[in-house]
């Protein structure tokens, strides 16, 4: 088996890094009337805009976890689960649509609704 | 049983235990690097499993590990496992639709780790009924491509150093 790539193999994966970076730029455009959305299991808990600085309490499976809201921007603190991998996700904003979820509490944050601006 | 039969059921079984401590080690000391993407250094015993032994050997090192890392975690048949074993899953089926006669193990690796991420996206989409999940993948697939050469250039040097030693049994 060879190990290094062949050139159709090379030009298949920068094929591929100029798909998804097209795909990130599109996401990324200025949005309107965001609405974030927090579920837990199947449910909608609460639903807020990211231009209002607040602090929600969310109740989880493994002892629920915080969501501050600042600067249209949002984060997970003090959370209450084994990995920590929701408060390592950090900041997700409407630019980058970034889905915060922990596991262990069964929660997702993430962007449901949104209209892009037109020029 | 023939004799290279023993040796490759012993090299089989030490590699699907290197994958399952690769597996434990990362997620519990080594962490996601962003978002919820981990580099898979257990990866690197199923490649190597995979020049050694071909698609069977990278078989048999994915399904033991896929069940025996979270067996002894106590996370079986919880979330996050079926979330590991669609990323697992499609990331084997996609190695074994390609030929490795054919392609790089550089190339296998990348389109493994991949697929890999592909499968956890689309289980996270399909288990919380969130379409908005997609906007996530293209930062999981560029990453991929990096994960994917890291584990696929680890791979190639292991099984360099291991072929002479395992001539010599
Ligand atoms: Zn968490």
């Amino acid at each position: 088996m060879r190990t290094f790539l062949q050139k159709k193999e090379l030009i298949m994966i920068a094929l591929t890094v100029v798909v998804c970076a097209v795909w990130i730029l599109v996401l990324r455009r200025p949005k309107h009337n965001v609405t974030v959305q927090i579920v837990h299991g199947q449910e909608v808990v609460r639903e807020f805009h990211p231009d209002e600085d607040a602090l929600y309490h969310i109740e989880g499976d493994c002892g629920g976890l915080d969501v501050e809201v600042k600067g249209g921007r949002w984060h997970v603190i003090n959370e209450q689960c084994p990995n920590h991998i929701c408060a390592h996700t950090g900041w997700a904003s409407p630019e980058d649509m970034i889905v915060i979820t922990c596991m262990p509490n069964d929660i997702v944050i993430q962007v449901s609704e949104y209209t892009y601006e037109t020029r | 049983m023939r004799p290279g039969e023993t040796r490759k059921l012993t090299v089989l079984a030490m590699l699907s235990a290197a994958a399952v401590v690769c597996n434990i080690l990362e997620s519990v000391y080594i962490g996601p690097l962003f978002l919820n993407m981990r580099i898979g250094i257990a990866n690197i015993a199923s490649l190597i499993a995979l020049v050694l032994y071909g698609k069977k050997g990278l078989c048999t090192v994915n399904i033991i590990r896929v069940i025996t890392a979270p067996a002894l975690q106590g996370t079986l048949f919880g979330t996050a496992f079926w979330i590991s074993l669609a990323g697992v899953s499609l990331s084997t089926l996609t190695v074994l639709l390609l030929d490795p006669q054919k392609h790089s193990l550089l190339f296998l690796s990348i389109c493994g780790a991949m697929t890999h991420s592909l499968g956890q996206v689309l289980a996270v989409a399909l288990l919380y009924r969130q379409a908005a999940m997609a906007a996530s993948l293209p930062y999981y697939i560029l990453l991929s491509i990096v994960t994917g050469l890291l584990t696929g250039t680890a791979a190639s040097l292991a099984v360099k150093h291991l072929k002479p030693v395992l001539r010599r049994y």
